[in-house]
C-alpha cells in the first residue's frame, strides 16, 4: 500500500459518514446521496493520487458535496437505484436489521423536510455536518452575518413544526 | 444550546453508511481506480508500460500542448476552433469550482463570442458558423441564469445577472441575426425577458430572506454607489444621464413607501442600462 493510498483510506474512514450524512440529508434520497458519495470520494483519490497536497481535506470534501448537490439537483438527476449503483461496482447485501436501521435513518432525514431549503441548508450544515459558522459562510461565499440570521430562523421555524409534531 | 438544536444532532447520529456499505465503497473506489490507472491488468508484458508511457508522454509534449495553445487563439471557421469550444473552455470550466467563478467564467466566453460573432457575422458566407456561435451564446447565458436560480440568494447573483442582461442587451441587433440563423435557438426577445424575469426572481427572494436585516439598505447604497461610479467613469450623454436621474427619483420614491423590492429593481434595471450604453461604446 503506497502513502497516497494510506493517506486515503485514513481521510475515507474519518469524514465518509459525514459528507454521506449531509449529502442524504440536503437530498432526502438514500440511493442518491450513496452514489453522489462514492463519486466524491473517487475523484478525491484520483486528486490525491496525482500528487496535489490538499490542505484541509475537510473542507474539500464539503465543497465537492456541495457543488455535488448543487449540479444534481440543477440536472434533475434523481431517478436512482440500487441496481444502478450495483452497475458502478457498489455491491452491498443488506441484512433485516440494517433494514431496521435505514428505516430510522429516513425518519431521522424526513424531520426536516418542511423546513425551507434555504434554512435547512444551513441548519444542516450546521447541527448535522458540526461546521462553524464561519466554515458556513466560507463554503456558501456568504457573510457570516447573513448564516447566523438563516441559522436563527430556520431553528425559529423548525421548533413551529417540532411543536406541531 | 437549546432544545431543538440537542435534538437535530441526536437525530443526525442515527444517519450513516452502513459498515457494509462503506468497506464495499471504499472497495470499489480503490479498485476502479487502480484499474483505470493501471495499465498491468490489461497488458500483461510489465516492460510493455515503460515503452507506453515515454510514448504517452511524447504523444502529449509533441502534439497536446501546441493544439491546446494554438486553439486558445483560433476563431470560427478555423480547424481548431470546435477543439476550443468544446474541449478546451469546458476543461477550464472544471478547475473553477465555487458558482460564482462558474458564472464569471460563463460571462467571459459570452463576451468572447460576442466578439467572434462581430468578426463572421457580415460574412454572408458564414452562415452555418454564425449559428453555431448563436447557440453558444444562448447556452452560456442560460448556464448564468441556472447557476444563479439554484443557489443560495445572494447579491452576487443579481450582479452578475445584471451585466449579463448589459452584455445581451448590448449587443441584441448582432445576436438577432445569430439566432434567427439557427431554428432550434430561442428569440432573443424570450433571452432578454428569461434574464430580467430572473433578476426580479432574485431580488424578491433577497428581500423576504432579509426582511429584518440591514443587507437591504447596504445594498441599496451600493447600487447607488454604484451607479455613481458608473456614470462617471462612463462619460454619459445627455439622454442617459436624465434617464439616471428620472430613475434616482423613481428609487427614493419607493424607499420612502417602503417598497425596497422595486427599489432594488428600479436601481438594477439602471445599471444595466448604463453598463450597456457602456459596452456599446466599448
Amino acid at each position: 500500500m503506497d502513502r497516497y493510498q494510506k493517506k486515503f483510506i485514513a481521510i475515507y474512514d474519518n469524514h465518509s459518514d459525514e459528507i454521506f450524512r449531509y449529502l442524504y440529508y440536503r437530498l432526502r434520497n438514500r440511493d442518491q446521496a450513496l452514489d453522489l458519495t462514492q463519486e466524491i470520494f473517487s475523484r478525491f483519490w484520483v486528486y490525491l493520487s496525482s500528487g496535489r497536497e490538499i490542505e484541509n481535506p475537510r473542507a474539500f470534501l464539503y465543497r465537492s458535496a456541495h457543488n455535488a448537490f448543487v449540479n444534481a439537483i440543477r440536472d434533475k438527476k434523481a431517478v436512482y437505484s440500487l441496481d444502478e449503483l450495483s452497475e458502478q461496482g457498489l455491491e452491498v447485501a443488506y441484512t433485516e436489521d440494517d433494514k431496521e436501521e435505514l428505516e430510522i435513518q429516513k425518519e431521522a432525514v424526513e424531520k426536516l423536510k418542511e423546513v425551507d431549503e434555504s434554512y435547512r441548508e444551513v441548519l444542516i450544515l450546521r447541527y448535522v455536518s458540526g461546521l462553524k459558522v464561519k466554515e458556513i459562510a466560507e463554503l456558501l461565499e456568504e457573510t457570516e452575518n447573513n448564516i447566523s440570521v438563516r441559522i436563527y430562523r430556520g431553528l425559529k421555524k423548525l421548533k413551529k413544526i417540532y411543536e406541531q409534531d | 444550546m437549546n432544545k431543538i438544536e440537542k435534538q437535530l444532532k441526536k437525530d443526525s447520529n442515527d444517519v450513516y453508511l452502513l459498515r457494509s456499505e462503506q468497506e464495499a465503497m471504499k472497495s470499489s473506489i480503490l479498485r476502479n481506480t487502480q484499474e483505470r490507472h493501471s495499465p498491468v491488468s490489461i497488458f500483461s508484458f510489465p516492460n510493455l508500460i515503460y515503452r507506453l508511457v515515454p510514448a504517452t508522454l511524447v504523444v502529449l509534449l509533441a502534439v497536446g500542448v501546441p493544439v491546446t495553445y494554438a486553439s486558445q487563439n483560433s476563431v470560427p471557421g478555423d480547424l481548431l476552433y470546435g477543439f476550443e469550444i468544446n474541449i478546451v473552455e469546458e476543461i477550464e470550466e472544471i478547475f473553477y469550482i465555487s458558482d460564482n467563478q462558474k458564472v464569471n467564467y460563463h460571462i467571459a466566453r459570452l463576451e468572447e463570442r460576442l466578439e467572434e460573432l462581430k468578426e463572421v457575422a457580415d460574412k454572408s458566407d458564414e452562415k452555418t458558423l454564425v449559428a453555431l456561435v448563436g447557440g453558444e451564446i444562448q447556452e452560456h447565458t442560460q448556464e448564468i441564469i441556472d447557476v444563479a436560480g439554484s443557489r443560495t440568494r445572494s447579491k452576487e447573483d443579481v450582479n452578475q445577472l445584471v451585466v449579463t442582461s448589459a452584455i445581451i442587451n448590448a449587443s441584441s441587433d448582432i445576436i438577432d441575426i445569430a439566432l434567427n440563423s439557427d431554428p432550434a435557438t430561442s428569440s432573443i426577445e424570450s433571452i432578454i425577458v428569461l434574464i430580467d424575469d430572473e433578476i426580479d426572481k432574485e431580488i424578491t427572494e433577497y428581500i423576504s430572506e432579509n426582511k429584518n436585516g440591514e443587507d437591504i439598505s447596504d445594498q441599496i447604497s451600493e447600487d447607488v454607489e454604484d451607479i455613481n461610479q458608473f456614470a462617471e467613469e462612463g462619460h454619459l450623454d445627455d439622454v442617459l444621464k436624465i434617464y439616471i436621474d428620472d430613475q434616482l427619483k423613481n428609487a427614493n420614491a419607493k424607499i420612502l413607501e417602503e417598497d425596497l423590492e422595486n427599489t432594488l429593481i428600479i436601481l438594477s434595471k439602471t445599471k444595466s442600462e448604463i453598463l450597456k450604453q457602456k459596452y456599446l461604446k466599448d
